[in-house]
């Protein structure tokens, strides 16, 4: 494997690492039953919009990562920050398309979002 | 050119595949709840620390498609492009799928630390029911305001 290839690869999975990170508590409460909703950084201004633990996971991490190599003079930091870019940019643009999605069922009251209501997002 | 982010023609294609991939995985998890008729196979899960079989295949067909494409295909150009977006691809796909791995395991510990669920014991009658049976009455009761630690008090 390539540098470059291994330094964007190392830089999706250290941002999909975040992301987890973050993903697992609220889903580990939520098996609990007590989802910690509306809460810090759980919360989203539009529910079409992903919450704000999805921006600080995929963009915050990928921009920290760029900043970081800017500063340090390092390519390998910035390499690693266009692969978190990737995955980041990927997840929060697949994942409003989904709430899109979600916010048109529930707005056109479609039967089957009646029934069964919104799905959990993770 | 429109290219605010001034991204060389490499981390464009790498952008497209990780696009590819993530729209594949929300357009079948979207299918899975809206899709009326949606193969129960691809909505189950084999183990619930794991995500959905529709999932799983979302996520990892785009990248083996992508590499199979670039095997197949004879002309050098299209080859490395195709190589270049099924990297992408899995840029996308392969992080995702631990996420998704981690957060369904998460998810099924934390009903599991839930502790064991006690269903409430229901009373069946052993006789079918042959007349509406009236075992409830309205009744009015008057209340009053009062002071204290009782919001009302029953007159009658």
């Amino acid at each position: 494997m390539e540098a470059t290839t291994k330094n964007m690869l190392i830089g999706a999975f250290v941002t999909a690492g975040v992301d987890l990170a973050l993903e697992a508590y609220y889903m580990y409460m939520a098996g609990q039953g007590k989802a910690p909703a509306n809460q810090f950084p759980y919360v989203t201004p539009h529910p079409a919009i992903p919450p704000a633990d999805d921006w600080i996971a995929c963009a915050g991490v990928p921009f920290g990562l760029y900043a970081l190599g800017k500063w340090m003079k390092k390519d390998n930091l910035v390499t690693m920050a266009k692969g978190g870019a990737i995955y980041g940019g990927s997840e929060l643009a697949g994942q409003t398309m989904f709430r899109c999605i979600i916010e048109a069922q529930a707005m056109t009251g479609a039967v089957r979002y009646a029934v069964v209501g919104p799905p959990m997002i993770r | 050119m429109f290219n605010p982010l001034k991204m060389s023609s490499d981390e464009k294609q790498f952008l497209i595949g990780g696009l590819l991939s993530s729209i594949t995985a929300y357009a079948e998890k979207s299918a899975e709840f809206y899709v009326p008729g949606y193969p129960t196979e691809l909505k189950t899960q084999i183990d619930p620390h794991l995500p959905t079989n529709g999932q799983i295949l979302s996520l990892v067909a785009p990248p083996v498609v992508l590499k199979l494409g670039e095997k197949i295909v004879k002309s050098g150009t299209t080859k490395e492009k195709l190589g270049k977006i099924g990297f992408g691809s899995l840029l996308f796909s392969a992080p995702r799928l631990v996420q998704q791995i981690g957060s369904n395991s998460a998810y099924a510990e934390g009903v599991k630390a839930r502790g064991a669920f006690i269903p409430t014991p229901v009373a069946v009658s052993k006789y079918a029911l042959t007349a509406p049976a009236t075992n409830a009455r309205a009744t009015t009761t008057r209340v009053a305001p009062t002071v204290g630690l009782s919001k009302y008090t029953v007159i009658s």
